[in-house]
């Protein structure tokens, strides 16, 4: 056991740097406050001593320039810990800096709903991995070792697998009452509420395996919401992606056969005109798409509420509506988006690697 | 206790003498065995966790027992413990002396606000019991936050979140009747020569207290009905699914509890003041500064509940304002400490039994204070909100700081309570007991919660994980803390109660103090003061 591991969990993702460095700052200045105040009382009580029971004291009543100083340097202090606290706290809570640090490549978005008592991860590619199985107490048994040198390729699903150096986005919701969805190895966490989707991201630097946990009091299992993560190589997530893919077929093809038998009566893809708006404007990642009364972002909120409450927003020309609430689940609408996403929608798509991220 | 000598205990006898008195001091004193019961049941809540998290995969209790465990733990300490202890024990006995009156301003209000806390006493107690009764209700598992929808599922679980809401209702008009009561004796019936700046410490940050509790409590109140609300008829005020906010509760519910814990440590800080001081048989230093940053903490306190928030999905720009307020509380919190070690430079220290409760709250609150940087910082929150990181913090303030400092009063008054001195050696003993074991059972919990601990968990894995070894050796050793801090608790209360049979008589100033309840007798008479009412004739802290 390496003697940090007493205090501190090793960081593995790319807020952990920034945070770290804070509470490490935070550290010196609490210690240096706590050795001088007690330290000065431990002298005072040793050098001033009662001696006799008529000793007199001198009236120092106060001391304008010593409490000026011990009422500054504190506030220069804390309003810099204020500062720099905020700066990361702003990156954490900011979805475009999550798209600054994907660098390029394109976000992973997987679907998360915290339940009594269990997480659901769900994946692009349609897989959904689940926190605990009830039969466990805790935390599920697991061979640390095996999973990061011979056998790479997990079959459990109990694990969330993710690939390293990617910027991973997490949108949460609740079954029922409040979770919050915690990795300390990331310095990452969020509340997770019903008929709300949570925002979090990250982006894991060090392949291994760590823990989640849920952190807001839900009931009897509270304790059982914990599970394992496992961050592996870009290669390692590729081919365990392939290998967990709903019955070997592509998402954009899971999609595909989705929009054909649900979506195609009503809306079209080439703009021809049906009972629906046609699908050819709706453009993935699209700023301020108009619709009635407004505009909209086009992303995964936009479509996954356009699906399951048709009537929040109208499209233009739709004033009044007329579909119904689809209920599909996030694994379904993930494999939507890749349709729309796919060369019938977006011809710069092209490999099947691209497509499962 | 002479035979002779009339006091406040033997002016009249028998039981009806006592529930039906007027006195605040009688009424201090049944307070003041009410919040020590109460002290007595939530440790033993307290000790059934601790012992629970003693080891990996324990299955010594329940889930829902366990949960049940920190709930009542909870409720207890905070409604019927932390929050009436040193205002309505120690304030209720000392204020109308120290302010050099015969009474509080509403005696009868005073007595008024005792049967409600009993009220409310009783109404939890039906709430803990109920359950366990036939009436197939599920305990209450909740926490003390309530958080909705958790608390309000309806069916089993509603009715003994509706009873134990209706109880902190109940025992929130408590606190505003002594509140008020307290703010109308402080303004209206202080001693001839008694302006606002010759007032004791004591006196001020009760009438910061007593401020924030009339201000602050109806609004727990507002929400506690809302829920009751919720639970009873359906409305859709927190259910997300009739289309409430679950989050407005979480506003509403620490709207009140972020004050309330200033309710709670505000009355420590006044008692550390008044010991510090005596026993340093010094002037304090900073007067003012004290007296003042009292109030600035209880204003500001108002404006900082959002830190309980900062993950809960408010805005980023929400979280850095509440951010900035808190560290705003920070200074005046900071400003107390430095002023107490000052009052120590070149004193003449006198290391009492209630010196030792001084210094050891001095000590710990620093810790308590200090942690509380890590959480007022945002992102450093973001890694330890609702882990172990946050129970220690509570605790070093709530229990390193009030009820060290609640112990530290009951052994600094108690010759003037019961007129009888305790055992002094013992009462060091005990205080040094006490100072180990809390230390022990909290300064663990920081290493727990930096690696990620979350709060409320019934069990932990034995390994598998990186920090598997820190949570396993840490966690047991928080119990082997606990049981020796409650063994430290018992001992003291042992000894102030075997010198009520045995201790040596107490003078009228055993410690020296300069404040006007030292100079009526131990016990004091019935009204007080003998004859009229007495002038303020020096400030106080003058020594010489």
């Amino acid at each position: 056991m390496n003697l940090a591991s007493i205090y501190y969990t090793d960081p593995a993702s790319t807020f952990a740097e920034g945070t770290d460095s804070v509470f490490m700052f935070i550290t010196w200045v609490s210690l240096f406050f706590f050795v001088l105040i007690v330290g000065l009382m431990a002298i005072f009580i040793v050098k001033y001593r009662r001696k006799s029971e008529d000793e007199v004291t001198p009236n120092i009543s106060h001391n304008l320039l010593l409490e000026i100083v011990w009422s500054i340097v504190p506030i220069i202090l804390v309003l810099f810990m204020f500062y720099w606290g905020y700066k990361e706290y702003d990156k954490m809570t900011d979805p475009t800096a999550a798209l600054e640090e994907a660098d390029g490549k394109q976000v992973i978005d997987l679907y998360v709903t915290g339940k009594q008592w269990s997480w659901d991860i769900a994946y692009p590619h349609g897989l959904v991995v689940s926190s605990t199985s009830s039969k466990v107490k805790s935390l599920p048994k697991l061979d640390m070792k095996k999973f990061n040198t011979e056998d790479p390729i997990s079959e459990d699903l109990n694990y969330m697998v993710l690939p390293v150096n990617r910027v991973i986005r997490l949108n949460m919701t609740s079954n029922d009452v409040i979770h919050s969805f915690a990795v300390p190895a990331f310095r990452v966490k969020k509340d997770v509420i019903r008929n709300r989707n949570s925002m979090l991201w990250f982006k894991a630097t060090k392949v291994g395996t760590y823990i989640y946990t849920c952190n807001e009091m839900c009931g009897n299992d509270h304790s059982k919401m914990i599970g394992y993560l496992r961050v592996v190589s870009e290669e390692d997530y590729i081919k365990w992606v392939q290998r967990t893919s709903i019955d070997n077929r592509k998402p954009w093809e899971i999609g595909k056969s989705i929009y054909e038998n649900t979506c195609a009566a009503c809306h079209s893809l080439d703009g021809e005109k049906r009972l629906g708006p046609s699908w050819k404007d709706l453009v993935w990642g699209k700023k301020g798409h108009p619709i009635e009364g407004g505009t909209v972002d086009v992303d995964i909120d936009y479509i996954t509420e356009s699906v399951n409450k048709p009537n929040a927003k109208f499209a233009l020309g739709y004033p009044n509506g007329g579909m119904g609430p689809q209920n599909l689940s996030p694994q379904k609408i993930q494999a939507l988006i890749a349709f729309m996403k796919s060369p019938l929608k977006d011809p710069n798509l092209k490999t099947d690697k691209e497509e499962v991220k | 206790m002479s035979e002779t000598q009339s006091n406040y205990l033997n002016h009249e006898k028998g039981i009806k003498s006592w529930l039906t008195t007027v006195d605040h001091k009688r009424i201090g004193i049944m307070y003041l065995v009410a919040s020590v019961t109460a002290l007595l049941a939530g440790g033993a809540f307290a000790l059934m966790i601790r012992l629970q998290l003693i080891k990996p995969n324990n299955t010594l209790l329940d889930e829902q027992f366990y949960n049940q465990c920190f709930t009542l733990h909870g409720v207890i300490m905070v409604f019927l413990f932390i929050i009436p202890a040193i205002p309505a024990a120690l304030g209720n006995f000392v204020l109308p002396i120290m302010v050099g009156a015969k009474d509080v301003a509403f005696p009868r209000m005073n007595l008024a606000s005792l049967y409600i806390y009993v009220v409310g006493a009783i109404i939890a107690l039906a709430a803990i019991i109920l359950p366990y009764c036939g009436t197939g209700w599920t305990p209450l598992t909740t926490g003390w936050t309530f958080y909705t929808p958790y608390s309000s599922q309806g069916g089993n679980s509603m009715y003994p979140v509706i009873i134990m809401t209706f109880a902190a209702f109940t025992l929130g008009f408590s606190s505003i009747f002594t509140g008020l009561n307290f703010i109308v004796t402080i303004h209206k019936l202080r001693a001839k020569n008694m302006g606002w700046y010759q007032m004791p410490l004591m006196l001020w940050a009760l009438y910061a207290t007593s401020v924030l509790q009339v201000l602050a409590t109806p609004v727990i109140g507002v929400t506690l009905l809302l829920l009751a609300m919720e639970n009873i008829f359906g409305i859709g005020i927190f259910d997300p699914d009739k289309g409430g906010d679950p989050v407005l509760f979480q506003h509403f519910f620490w709207f009140y509890s972020h004050p309330a814990v200033y309710i709670m440590i505000l009355p420590g800080m006044g008692v550390i003041s008044e010991i510090i001081s005596t026993f340093s048989k010094k002037v304090i230093f900073g007067y003012k500064a004290i007296a003042n940053s009292s109030i600035a903490i209880a204003v500001i306190s108002f404006f900082v509940w959002g830190h309980h928030m900062f993950l809960s999905g408010q805005t980023t720009y929400t979280g850095m304002i509440f951010s900035f307020l808190t560290f705003g509380v920070a200074i005046p919190s900071a400003i107390k400490v430095f002023n107490w070690t000052a009052t120590l430079y070149r004193g003449s220290i006198d290391l009492k039994t209630p010196m030792w409760y001084a210094l050891a709250f001095l000590f710990l609150f620093t810790i308590g204070g200090l942690t509380g940087l890590y959480l007022g910082t945002l992102s450093v929150d973001v890694l330890l909100h609702d882990t172990y990181f946050v129970v220690a913090h509570f605790h070093y303030v709530m229990f390193g700081g009030t009820a060290i400092a609640f112990f530290g009063g009951l052994h600094f008054w108690w010759p003037k309570m019961f007129g009888v001195m305790y055992n002094e050696a013992l009462g060091k003993f005990c205080a040094f007991i006490i100072f180990i074991g809390f230390n022990m059972t909290f300064f663990t919990q920081f290493f727990l919660g930096t690696t990620g601990f979350p709060r409320r968990y019934h069990s932990y894995a034995a390994e598998g994980f990186e920090n598997a070894a820190t949570w396993k050796s840490m966690s047991a050793f928080s119990t082997y803390g606990a049981i020796l801090l409650g063994f430290g608790i018992a001992l003291m209360l042992m000894n102030l109660l075997l010198s009520l049979k045995s201790g040596a008589k107490a003078p009228r100033n055993p410690w020296g103090a300069t404040t006007l309840d030292w100079e009526t007798q131990s016990p004091p008479v019935w009204d007080n003061f003998p004859g009229d009412c007495p002038e303020l004739h020096k400030d106080p802290y003058t020594y010489s």
